[in-house]
């Protein structure tokens, strides 16, 4: 039983991470007005935090008790990349 | 059946999938969502999730560097789960070293679901109606293709 809710709350979790980054891309044109050339922090369809520096925008996360492994983040820049993977 | 998504920037779609990732030995269980790259023989995190997640690389031990187009980048590796809507998987994870010299790059390189995973399952994306889906064996099995 312990392991299926396990499994649910893991399906959940994920669910609502593809959902933080989803809103992201929906605002992502005003989020790029707001905070450009920033790193941005998204929990559960808010802005919980942004910062110059990846590793700075990861301890205010922990300062606000916000798992940063948990939120979506992501460096807002108006330069495209093609990426060839 | 476990659905992916579409992420569009300038024009681009980009197909994703959300895991969890695990690494017991530092007591790491996140969430990080890999491009889903048929190219790529193994699953990668990229230096951003290496940062986010708060992963030690020095307890961690390093592997010989990965090839790629941009030429060669040092890589770890950890031993990790992958969790899927429900479904885990083992894998030797290869990290990709964030290097300072190379931050604005390497925040632009997206985690990577390689063939360790993929090959678990039959992939259907279709960039038209957005649709990017994992069957398992029984799901493809039952589609009567060629």
């Amino acid at each position: 039983m312990r392991a299926q809710d396990d499994r649910q709350q893991v399906q959940e979790d994920l669910e609502r991470f593809t959902q933080d980054i989803l809103y992201f891309d929906r605002q992502r044109e005003e989020l790029l007005r707001q905070y450009p050339d920033r790193w941005v922090a998204v929990y559960q369809q808010r802005v919980v935090g942004t910062a110059k520096a990846l590793k700075q925008l990861v301890r205010q996360l922990e300062r606000k008790g916000i798992p940063a492994g948990r939120a979506f983040c992501e460096y807002l820049t108006d330069e495209e990349t093609v990426l060839i993977v | 059946m476990i659905r992916g998504f579409y992420r569009e920037t300038a024009g681009i779609r980009r197909p994703f999938i959300t895991a969890r990732v695990s690494i017991p030995s530092q007591n790491i269980s996140d969430d990080v969502h890999f491009l889903v790259d048929t190219g790529a023989d193994v699953s990668l995190l990229a230096p951003v999730d290496v940062v986010r997640l708060c992963i030690d690389l020095g307890r961690l031990p390093r592997m010989a560097p990965s090839a790629g187009i941009g030429g060669l980048a040092a890589t770890a590796s950890a031993d990790a789960g992958l969790t899927l809507d429900s479904l885990g998987y083992d894998v030797r994870l290869r990290l990709l070293l964030p290097e300072r010299r190379q931050q604005k790059v390497l925040s632009r390189i997206p985690s990577l679901l390689g063939r360790d995973i993929l090959s678990h399952f039959a992939l259907f994306m279709e960039d038209r109606s957005r649709r990017l889906i994992l069957l398992d064996s029984d799901e493809a099995a039952s589609l009567r293709l060629p």
